[in-house]
C-alpha cells in the first residue's frame, strides 16, 4: 500500500464494535422505517443536547429540504453568500428563492448588519451556517427574527456536543441541523439529526421524512424520503459511546497543532482551540510562496475531507459563477480542516503548504 | 367462529406480523465482507469500488449500458426526471394508481402530475390514455410498472416516439422481470429502481437509475454529488444524492441471493396459487408464465362472490397479524394536494381502485404460513353470514 493511503483519517468505530452492532440488526431483523436504533438514537441525543425533539434523516441536504417545507416556507430565503453549494440547492429543491445575504469580513457567517438592510416582507426565512469554528452571531439573529418576524434555521453542522455561550448548540433559531457525515465527530456514513423545541414542527418534520415514526398525522406540503437507515443510526450510535473520548483527543491533537503552527511562519489556525470541531488554517500565500490551486491535489490526497472552497459561495445554475469577496481577509487565503485529522495528516499538510520556504 | 376472530376479542392467527414487505436476509459475513475493505480505510460515503462495482453489476443484471446508485428511490426520480423533462413544460404524465409519492415527487420538481388512467389487463398506465393526457405543457411520461407483471412497454415506447416525449420508467416492482425477453432496466430513456428494505434487492435504503444515454448517466453521476463531476466541476442542479457504501454492501450481498430468492418467491406464489383455489371470491393475478419474473408480491382481486368490502377484510386480515394491503390506495386523484393537479378521464382506475389486495409475502412468510392464511380466507368465506351479524353486534 502506498504510504498517503495508509494515514487516511478513520473516525470509525473499531471493526469488532461495528461487527457486534450489524448482529444485532441481523437478529431482529429491521432494516430501515424508523426502527429501534433510530428510536435509540433520537433518544439519545434528545437527553444529551437538551432538546425537545431530535429528527433523523439520511443527510444533512435532504434534512435541509424537508426543513424548509416543514416551516411552510414559499416566499425567499437569505443564506449566507458563502456557504457550500448544498444551501443554495436545498433552497431551491424547496421550491423557493434564495437570496444572498452579506457575510463578515474576517469569517463566512451571515453578518447581521446585512440582514437589518437586506431582510424584507418576502424574506420568510434565514439559514445561517456554524461551520470551521466560524459561528453567527446567534442571540443578534434571534432577536432580529423576533422583530423582522423571519423564521431561522441554524446549520451547525460540526458544532455537536458543543456550545454556544453556555447553551448548547441545538437550541437555537426555529430549526439547528447537524451532519453526521463521516467528517465530523458522529459519523453515521451520513445522515442528520434536526433539532427543535416546537413539537408541531417536529411532526412535520416526522410526516415528510416519511409516514414510520410520525407520531402524529399533521397536515404538510408534501412528503419525501428522508428516512435514516438503522445501520447509519447503528454507526452513530457507535460514535455517541465514544463520544467524549473523540472530543477530548481531537482537542488535544488541536493544542499539539497549534505549537506547529506557531512556530511555521505564514500559517495559523483561525478560531479557537476550545471548540472540538473543524477548524480553518489561514495562509500568508505570499509569504509562503504558493499558489493555492497549484497544491489543491495534493491536499486532497492527504485527506478528502480538506476543503478549499471550490464550490462555496458559486451559483448553483449554468455559467455556476463564483462571487468575489474582495474585502474579506479569509476567503481565497485559508483551508478547512477536518476535526479528526490526524497528526500525521496535519504535519503533511503544512509540510506541503511550506514547500517553498527554507 | 366467536372464538377464532381477532376482530372479535380472540388471540390472532399470527404472534408476529406477516407483511407485504420482502425483507429479505443476506449472509451477514457476506455483508460484512463486502464493506470491510471501505471500513478500514474509514470511507464510507464516497464514489469508490464499491459503488462502482454494485453498478456494474446492476448494469449486468438489467443488461443496460450505466447504472448510478442513489440514495433512494425517490430522490432517484426526482434527479431523473429533472434531467429528462422537457425545458420549459410543467405536466408529468401518471397513473393516478400508483405509488402513493408518486405526485408528491411532481411537487418537488415543481411541476403538476397529470393523471391518466390505467388498463384493465395490467393494471399499467393505458398508452390510450396517456395519449390523450399529451398536451403543449407535456414535460415527460412516467410510467410505473405494476406490482405484477408489466404495464404495456412497446404502446407507450411508440407514443413517446410518436409526439418526441421522454419517457421514465419507474421500475421498481419490475425488477428482475424481462419484456419481450429484454431486461427491464434497458427501456426508455431510463428506469429507476429502489433498494428499500421492503423490495426486490434489500440495500437498507437506496435505489439506482439504468439507462442506455451516456450523456444522462453522466448528469446523473454529478447530480447526486451537488452536481459536481469527478469533484471538478459543476455541470447541472443535484443535492446530495449519493448511496452510502454499507447501503451499496447489503445490495451486493442481496444480489448474492437473487437465484434463491427466485426459488423461493415461486415457492410461495404457487403455494398460494394452488390453495387459493378454494376460495371463490379471490382471484390471484398471475405472473406471466413465459416471461421472467421476480414472483415477489403477491396481488389477488376480491371479485364479486367475496363476501365483504375491501375494506372490512382488511381489517379482519390486519387484526390476525396479517397485515394485507389495499393496492395503491387511496389512488392520488383522491388525495387533497396544496399543489395543483390534473385529473384525466379514469373510468377504470375508478372500477378497480377498490377491488384489489396484496396478501403477506417475502422472507417472514413460509409455506405453513400460507397454509393459515389461505385456511383462514376460506373459513371467513364460508362463515361470512354469522361472522357479518357478529361484527355489527361489535359495531365493526
Ligand atoms: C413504485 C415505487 N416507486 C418509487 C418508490 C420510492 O422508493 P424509495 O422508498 O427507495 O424512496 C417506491 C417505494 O415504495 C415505490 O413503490
Amino acid at each position: 500500500m502506498k504510504p498517503n493511503n495508509s494515514i487516511k483519517t478513520n473516525n470509525l468505530p473499531p471493526w469488532d464494535e461495528f461487527q457486534k452492532m450489524v448482529q444485532g440488526i441481523w437478529e431482529r431483523e429491521y432494516y430501515t422505517n424508523h426502527g429501534p436504533l433510530v428510536v435509540d438514537l433520537e433518544n439519545r441525543i434528545e437527553n444529551l443536547l437538551g432538546v425537545k425533539n431530535a429528527v433523523c434523516m439520511t443527510n444533512s441536504s435532504i434534512a435541509l429540504m424537508i426543513a424548509i417545507k416543514a416551516l411552510d416556507i414559499n416566499k425567499k430565503v437569505l443564506i449566507p453568500s458563502f456557504s457550500h453549494l448544498n444551501i443554495a440547492q436545498s433552497v431551491e429543491w424547496a421550491g423557493v428563492e434564495a437570496e444572498f445575504g452579506s457575510i463578515k469580513n474576517d469569517s463566512f457567517v451571515i453578518d447581521p448588519k446585512g440582514i437589518q438592510a437586506e431582510t424584507n416582507e418576502n424574506i420568510e426565512l434565514v439559514i445561517a451556517v456554524n461551520d470551521f469554528g466560524m459561528v453567527s452571531e446567534i442571540d443578534e439573529l434571534e432577536e432580529l427574527a423576533r422583530q423582522k418576524n423571519f423564521r431561522l434555521i441554524f446549520v451547525s453542522d460540526s458544532f455537536f456536543g458543543e456550545n454556544y455561550k453556555e447553551k448548547k448548540f441545538g437550541h437555537f433559531g426555529d430549526i439547528e441541523i447537524f451532519s453526521f457525515n463521516e467528517s465530523q465527530l458522529i459519523n453515521g456514513a451520513d445522515g442528520a439529526c434536526i433539532c427543535t423545541s416546537d413539537n408541531l414542527l417536529a411532526d412535520k418534520l416526522r410526516n415528510i421524512r416519511s409516514s414510520y415514526g410520525a407520531v402524529k398525522k399533521v397536515p404538510i406540503p408534501y412528503t419525501g424520503n428522508g428516512r435514516m437507515s438503522e445501520i447509519q443510526a447503528g454507526l452513530s450510535l457507535l460514535s455517541l459511546d465514544n463520544f467524549e473520548n473523540k472530543r477530548n483527543e481531537v482537542l488535544k491533537r488541536k493544542n499539539e497543532f497549534n505549537t506547529i503552527v506557531e512556530k511555521t511562519e505564514g500559517v495559523s489556525i483561525y478560531n479557537s482551540i476550545n471548540v472540538c470541531c473543524n477548524f480553518i488554517l489561514v495562509l500568508n500565500c505570499v509569504k509562503l510562496g504558493i499558489n493555492l490551486k497549484d497544491v489543491t491535489h495534493k491536499l486532497k490526497l492527504i485527506n478528502k475531507h480538506i476543503e478549499l472552497f471550490k464550490f462555496y459561495g458559486v451559483e448553483i445554475y449554468s455559467p455556476y459563477k463564483r462571487k468575489s469577496f474582495p474585502k474579506n481577509s479569509l476567503i481565497d487565503s485559508s483551508i478547512g480542516l477536518p476535526s479528526n485529522i490526524t497528526s500525521e495528516e496535519f504535519n503533511e499538510v503544512v509540510s506541503i503548504l511550506t514547500q517553498n520556504i527554507k | 367462529m366467536k372464538e377464532k376472530l381477532a376482530i372479535l376479542g380472540n388471540p390472532p392467527a399470527f404472534e408476529k406480523p406477516r407483511s407485504t414487505s420482502n425483507l429479505i436476509k443476506p449472509n451477514i459475513d457476506s455483508f460484512l465482507n463486502y464493506i470491510k475493505p471501505s471500513y478500514s480505510k474509514g470511507n464510507l460515503v464516497e464514489d469508490n469500488s464499491l459503488i462502482q462495482e454494485l453498478e456494474n453489476r446492476l448494469a449486468l443484471v438489467h443488461g443496460s449500458k450505466y447504472c448510478i446508485a442513489v440514495c433512494n428511490g425517490l430522490w432517484g426520480l426526482v434527479l431523473a426526471i429533472n434531467e429528462l423533462k422537457l425545458n420549459n413544460k410543467t405536466e408529468i404524465i401518471m397513473p393516478s394508481l400508483t405509488y402513493r409519492r408518486m405526485a408528491d415527487i411532481a411537487a418537488w420538481l415543481k411541476m403538476t402530475p397529470h393523471y391518466c388512467d390505467v388498463e384493465i389487463k395490467t393494471l399499467g398506465i393505458s398508452a390510450k390514455s396517456v395519449e390523450n393526457s399529451i398536451n403543449e405543457k407535456t414535460a415527460l411520461i412516467l410510467a410505473p410498472h405494476p406490482i405484477v407483471n408489466l404495464c404495456d412497454v412497446d404502446g407507450l415506447l411508440n407514443i413517446s416516439k410518436k409526439y418526441k416525449l421522454p419517457i421514465l420508467f419507474d421500475s421498481v416492482e419490475a425488477s428482475y422481470a424481462c419484456y419481450n425477453g429484454k431486461s427491464i432496466g434497458t427501456f426508455g430513456d431510463a428506469e429507476v429502481f429502489s433498494v428499500h428494505a421492503s423490495k426486490f434487492l434489500n440495500g437498507f435504503e437506496g435505489g439506482y437509475i439504468t439507462t442506455n444515454n451516456f450523456d444522462l448517466a453522466r448528469k446523473l453521476k454529478a447530480a447526486r454529488n451537488f452536481g459536481i463531476e469527478n469533484n471538478q466541476d459543476l455541470i447541472t442542479l443535484g443535492i446530495n444524492g449519493k448511496m452510502i457504501l454499507p447501503h451499496a454492501a447489503m445490495t451486493m450481498s442481496s444480489l448474492d441471493l437473487l437465484e434463491t430468492q427466485i426459488k423461493k418467491n415461486k415457492l410461495r406464489f404457487y403455494k398460494y396459487k394452488e390453495l387459493l383455489e378454494k376460495v371463490e371470491g379471490i382471484d390471484l393475478i398471475e405472473y406471466d408464465s413465459v416471461e421472467r419474473r421476480s414472483f415477489k408480491n403477491i396481488l389477488v382481486k376480491l371479485n364479486s362472490q367475496w363476501p365483504y368490502s375491501r375494506e372490512v377484510t382488511l381489517k379482519i386480515l390486519q387484526k390476525e397479524n396479517m397485515v394485507v394491503r389495499p393496492y395503491y390506495f387511496p389512488p392520488l386523484h383522491k388525495k387533497e394536494a396544496v399543489y395543483p393537479t390534473i385529473i384525466g378521464n379514469l373510468p377504470n382506475t375508478e372500477l378497480l381502485m377498490n377491488d384489489y389486495m396484496l396478501l403477506p409475502c417475502g422472507e417472514f412468510v413460509d409455506s405453513d404460513d400460507i397454509e393459515i392464511i389461505v385456511d383462514f380466507l376460506v373459513y371467513i368465506e364460508s362463515n361470512s353470514k354469522e361472522i357479518k351479524i357478529e361484527l355489527a353486534k361489535n359495531n365493526n
